[in-house]
């Protein structure tokens, strides 16, 4: 009877122990998966970066599979991004995005001066559609497929990230439709 | 002269609670209730990119877009659950510091009280029956 109790006893340790150091080492708690996938693009009427006049929308994006990126001139880690959203752009998967909370002469001047991977430029000054995005922070992607999400990359874009996981991602979908 | 001094710290004092209660009062609301409930909201809502940080404790850029718009819809009488479900739908459970009860979180719901009756049954079974049954 004690023996069981042992057991069992030891049994759950082992399980906490093992719960506790996943937890630690490796968990990801920046990692999220974001709950708008599998559902449509959120709708938003937002001004073209080039033509303030020109409302754009959700339906001027336009691709079969299309990335979605988020991005401003404040934040250094979309410098970062940079060249290797010039190299997708170079691999004809189009490139959509929104500036997120800039000043639109900053955005020009940079896209003019580092490339402008970008086929369409929405500006989000108020960051209202960025809430709709669900978006943590500047830079991050979505993989847009027939108006819908399927997945979703927070951070910097880095050629591993898009040689294991995004462009295999996209050449599935691709294939598959 | 003692007393103008006392005056001048009495002013001194009031001058300090008026600036206080301008720091706290960012947004303005209709009547007390919203206010109530903006408080409330921000409260019960995680930081998302923060760790262990409500969205009324955070003063991360999307902390601050996030209060904005709590505002927003607290001012256009949206419902208590209807602010909920605007954050669930955009940033997933995670933003809840309280976890809805459904069948993903059933087992963090009913843990403790599992916990509660295996500690019970052992109090039982090792403490009180040896004590009436000491030939056990």
């Amino acid at each position: 009877m004690t023996q069981r109790i042992n057991l069992i006893v030891v049994l759950i340790l082992v399980a906490l122990f093992s719960l506790l150091s996943y937890e630690l080492w490796f968990s990801e708690p920046t990692k999220r998966e974001s709950s708008l996938i599998g559902r449509p693009m959120p709708t938003f009427q937002l001004p073209n970066l080039y033509a303030p006049e020109e409302i754009l929308t959700e339906k001027n994006f336009k691709g079969d599979t299309i990335l979605i990126n988020v991005w401003a001139t404040w934040c250094t880690a979309c410098r970062m991004e940079h060249q290797q959203l010039m190299e997708i752009k170079r691999s004809g998967i189009p490139i959509y995005s929104i500036n997120y909370k800039d000043d639109p002469q900053s955005a020009i001047d940079w896209l003019k001066s580092n490339g402008n991977p970008y086929r369409l430029t929405a500006m989000d000054r108020s960051g209202d559609v960025i809430i709709d995005f669900g978006v943590y922070g500047t830079p991050e992607t979505f993989v847009v497929h027939r108006g819908q999400i399927v997945y979703r990359h927070i951070g910097v874009i880095t050629p591993k990230d898009w040689q294991d996981t995004l462009r295999p991602l996209i050449i599935e979908l691709r294939r598959s439709s | 002269m003692s007393s103008r001094i006392f005056w001048i710290i009495v002013w001194l004092f009031l001058s300090c609670q008026s600036l206080y209660a301008e720091g706290t009062d960012l947004y303005s609301f209709d009547n007390p209730l919203q206010a109530e409930r903006f408080h409330q909201l921000t409260k019960s809502f995680r930081c998302v990119v923060c760790q262990n940080q409500s969205l009324a404790d955070s003063n991360a850029p999307l902390a601050q877009d996030l209060r904005e718009k709590i505002y927003q819809l607290v001012g256009a009488d949206k419902s208590d659950q209807e602010i909920e479900l605007f954050l669930v739908e955009r940033y997933g459970d995670y933003v809840l510091f309280k976890p809805r009860f459904t069948s993903k979180t059933i087992v963090l719901w009913l843990f403790p009280l599992g916990g509660i009756l295996i500690a019970f049954w052992m109090v039982f079974r090792f403490f009180i029956r040896p004590y009436f049954n000491p030939s056990f």
